[in-house]
């Protein structure tokens, strides 16, 4: 059984690291409030290029404040952000050439054509894959000569989609990107980011409660509570590294630093137990503890509590 | 290859996908489907039609290679190990039961069944499966 | 983008594409109707102005129509930029903000310097260009804040500047023209033009998300035909009213089908509706007070004429209410299906003979709201009680609008509008009858009863023959 390794080349985990300029995205103590609530509170993250990461959080952890904020689509009360080695407030027009962002509703012209908002895009961008779109139109059967706003919202956000892959980005940030589409166009998408990563090696952020989509895709996920990333970890290695035990507070604790094993939660249970997941080398489990490995949805219940 | 072989991705198992991949290939090798010297999908393929991370393909492809299960050649896909020249003996093939039978174990443990009714229970069930 | 990338002619006509996605924009939503009725008037007016007078009116008739264009060209150009001005764009799409500005100010300096041209040479004026600049501005701040084209209803009192305003002010304010009119002055004009023009497209942020989600709710509510206060505080009055007789309603206070109507939610409520009628009326007193004040007053005749004119305006709030009506129908259709599906509502003819009830109701109540205040203030001014009762005669018949099969209703169509012609139509005529003397008075008062009973009962009949009113327009 393999230790959850917290120092890889890729996802980097719980320490604040020094933003190289080989990374695609540096977070840095990214600090937002909301009406006097904490939303990001001193949020540090990295993203390497060519990671898919999945963000994965609570109905109203602040994924999306977060997203935004990546992009400086928000205004934020404190920290820094790096896009490629720029700062946010100083980007150029080179750089913003090379980040997409699917926003969770999409914000298309509807009072044009598919076709003629394609080709609006398609004049600020220096790179467009006009095959890449029209393949993409095709396949997924989005009518290029009908008003927006007559698509079904399905077709909208797979419009929302196409216009983001069409430039070419180098940086791809998703929210909520396939929660108007059918299983098929989901799978259809997820093999869309495939192809991308493969060929140009796309640092890929989504956000998403599809948790099977994400299993699928992404290589290292992100799990947001209480305004932090508070682990970021490839998903194999966390899946293989954790179990969940559950106990009594003394044995639980007794061995864990038998086996000298890292605590990522703790929560409390009736009857006087807890349970508490835990990554490391395993041994035998002794009397009076149970242990499971977990699936993502049961990591996704205990992390982000 | 006459056919892709399609594999089944289980996501929302406690076992993450890089191993199912690596078990469904060990099968298909010991079961004969997969000869010694067949190719096997390319990671971009088997990315591709599964929407899987190239990345985990890749993981679980490198790991059966250090098994010896998987052959890279160069510029090439990668083949089954010539030294898989048939199927597996009676023991290894027993040996790859060990995973299953670990699981079955531990749930007798957690229901605490006595180990001689479980094995009759096995017994039994092996009966009926084969009927 | 590099020098080189801008070399080639596709990167060329890429600065184009606001422009384009404008005019995309505009035909993609004008129907083919507009066309040939645009084609008509422009080719139609001056042709028939040409025969009837003669003489060079075809041509001007021609070149007004043309600066008319120029004007809802820049009209749309600017609202068009102002709705591509998106903040995500802003901050994500490389060059937008600044393209979206050159957009605006390429056209205007080439429009100014055009009007500047053209003032000189044509009539040896100067200050065209000026005029020209003020023109851009406004049309372009009205395209961000329509309720800047309120203060259209202040240039009436222009001409009245001069005893409105103190002396040495006045003095200033001519001096001030003389100088914006001189070639220093044009270009002070234009630089602050293009100042304003270029702020009014935002680079993103929270002031530019805001404004831009409120201009998203007005162009959405008004498209569906329900009208929305710019004013926070009218908004709130309202909403205080509503909240009341909301909870009077339900506690059975009221007849049955108000409960019903309900469902149509607070902008279909008469607490919104009245609101906008008592607001007119109001710039009605507030005109003729002025009026008198200024003197205006002693020419009877004309001053009678002027308030019966503004009696329009109100015609247009009263047609405002049906198209709010109308439009609340139409957007509340999933509140109407599951209202309708209640215990205790009525089905098929019988409810649409209490909805038809309860939609007159509506409207005779405001049009006797509107009717009783106007009558109240125009009783003492004489000269214009034909015009009143022109008036009154004309709009009644105007909520016979609503009586109509709802099932097939949709967004506003051509007929509607038609159908809206229909008061004003009315109201001219009687107009015309009673001031010339052409009808005496009960004559024209029996004519109306015949007329309005017969068009009452003809949509009497529809509605009451129409599959059930709700839900509104699932044919």
């Amino acid at each position: 059984m393999n230790a959850l390794p917290l120092q890889t080349g890729n996802g980097l985990a719980l320490h604040a690291v020094t933003p190289q300029p080989a990374t695609s995205v540096a977070v840095r103590g990214l600090t937002l409030s909301y009406a006097g609530k904490p939303v990001l509170d001193q949020l540090d993250w990295q993203l390497l290029p060519g990671q898919v990461v999945g963000l994965l959080g609570r109905n109203g952890v602040g994924k999306t404040t977060l997203l935004e904020s990546l992009l400086g689509l928000r205004d934020v009360d404190g920290g820094e952000v790096q896009l490629f080695g720029q700062q946010l407030s100083a980007l150029d027009d080179a750089t913003r050439a090379r980040v997409g962002f699917v926003p969770q509703q999409s914000q298309l012209f509807d009072w044009l054509t598919p076709r003629q908002l394609l080709s609006y895009f398609k004049s600020f961008y220096p790179k467009w894959n006009e095959t890449k779109a029209e393949g993409l139109m095709s396949r997924w059967e989005i009518p290029q000569d009908q008003l927006i706003s007559r698509l079904s919202g399905g077709q909208q956000q797979r419009l929302s989609i196409v216009r983001a892959l069409a430039p070419e980005p180098d940086l791809l940030v998703l929210d909520e990107p396939v929660s108007s589409l059918d299983p098929v166009g989901r799978r259809d998408f997820l093999r869309e980011l495939v192809e991308q990563v493969l060929d140009r090696g796309t640092t890929v952020v989504f956000s998403t409660h599809i948790l099977s989509d994400l299993e699928r895709v992404a290589f290292n996920v992100g799990f947001m509570a209480r305004g932090k990333i508070t682990l970021q970890a490839p998903l194999s290695d966390l899946m293989d590294g954790c179990r969940r035990i559950v106990g009594s507070t003394s044995r639980i604790d007794a061995y864990v630093r038998a086996h000298g094993l890292k605590v990522l939660s703790r929560r409390a249970l009736d009857g006087g137990q807890i349970a508490v997941l835990a990554t490391g080398e395993h041994g035998v489990l002794p009397e009076g503890l149970t242990g499971d490995r977990l699936g993502l949805e049961d990591l996704f219940a205990e992390l982000t509590q | 290859m006459a056919e892709p072989p399609a594999f089944v991705i289980n996501p929302g198992s406690p076992e993450p996908i890089y191993r199912q991949l690596m078990e469904q290939l060990r099968r298909r090798v010991a079961s004969g489907a997969l000869a010694a010297g067949d190719e096997i999908p390319s990671v971009r393929e088997l990315a591709l039609s599964l929407a899987v991370n190239p990345m985990t393909v890749s993981k679980a492809f490198s790991l059966l290679e250090a098994e010896g299960l998987l052959e890279r050649r160069r510029g090439l896909a990668m083949v089954v190990a010539a030294k898989h020249r048939r199927a597996r003996s009676q023991a290894e093939r027993t040996a790859l039961l060990r995973p299953a039978l670990t699981q079955a174990a531990e749930a007798a443990r957690q229901l605490e069944v006595d180990a001689d009714e479980a094995v009759d229970l096995f017994k039994t069930i092996l009966q009926e499966v084969s009927r | 983008m590099s020098a080189a990338a801008l070399a080639s002619p596709r990167q060329q006509l890429a600065w184009l594409a606001p422009a384009r996605a404008a005019a995309q924009g505009f035909i993609n939503q004008t129907r083919w109707w507009a066309w040939a009725l645009g084609a008509l008037l422009y080719v139609g007016v001056p042709l028939l102005l040409q025969a009837l007078i003669g003489g060079k009116i075809g041509l001007v008739s021609f070149s007004i129509m043309l600066l008319w264009s120029a004007f809802g060209l820049w009209g749309l150009l600017t609202h068009s930029v102002f709705l591509q001005n998106h903040p995500t764009l802003a901050r994500l799409m490389p060059g937008h903000v600044m393209r979206l500005r050159l957009t605006l100010l390429l056209p205007y300096f080439a429009g100014t310097l055009v009007s500047e041209q053209l003032g000189r040479t044509l009539w040896d004026m100067h200050g065209l260009g000026t005029v020209a600049v003020a023109a851009f501005c406004f049309v372009a701040l009205g395209a961000r804040w329509p309720l800047v084209w309120a203060s259209t209803a202040v240039l009436g009192f222009t001409p009245l500047v001069n005893r409105i305003l103190p002396a040495p002010l006045v003095a200033l304010l001519q001096d001030g023209v003389m100088f914006l009119a001189s070639l220093p002055g044009l270009l002070l004009a234009t630089v602050a033009g293009a100042i304003l023009l270029g702020s009014l497209v935002q680079a993103g942020g929270p002031a530019h998300e805001s404004s831009y989600l409120k201009a998203q709710a007005r162009r959405r509510s008004s498209r569906s035909g329900n009208a929305t206060s710019e004013l926070g505080w009218a908004n709130r009055m309202c909403s205080n009213a509503y909240a009341r007789s909301f909870a009077a309603t339900l506690a059975g206070r009221r007849d049955r089908f108000d409960r019903i109507a309900l469902a149509l939610g607070p902008k279909a409520h008469r607490s919104s509706t009245g609101a906008g009628i008592f607001v007119m009326v109001i710039i009605v007193l507030i005109v003729i007070v002025s009026l008198r004040f200024t003197g205006v007053f002693e020419l009877s005749d004309k001053a009678a004429q002027g308030v019966g004119n503004s009696l329009f305006g109100l015609m247009g709030v009263l047609i405002g209410v049906v198209t709010q009506l109308h439009g609340t129908m139409v957007q509340r259709r999933h509140e109407q299906a599951v209202v309708s599906l209640l215990p205790g509502v009525p089905r098929g003819t019988a409810f649409n003979r209490a909805l038809g009830l309860w939609l007159m109701g509506q409207y005779l109540r405001l049009w006797g709201m509107g009717a009783g205040l106007l009558t109240l203030i125009l009783a003492w001014l004489p000269g214009t009680h034909m015009a009143l009762l022109a008036f009154l005669t004309g709009t009644l018949p105007g909520g016979l609008m609503l009586w109509r099969d709802w099932s097939r209703a949709n967004r506003f169509s051509a007929w509607d509008g038609l159908a809206m012609a229909l008061p004003i139509a009315l109201t001219v005529l009687s107009r015309w009858a009673l001031e010339g003397g052409r009808l005496s008075v009960p004559v024209f008062l029996a004519l109306a009863v015949v007329v309005i009973g017969v068009l009452a009962a003809w949509r009497w009949r529809v509605m009451t023959r129409a599959p059930m009113a709700w839900p509104a327009g699932r044919h």
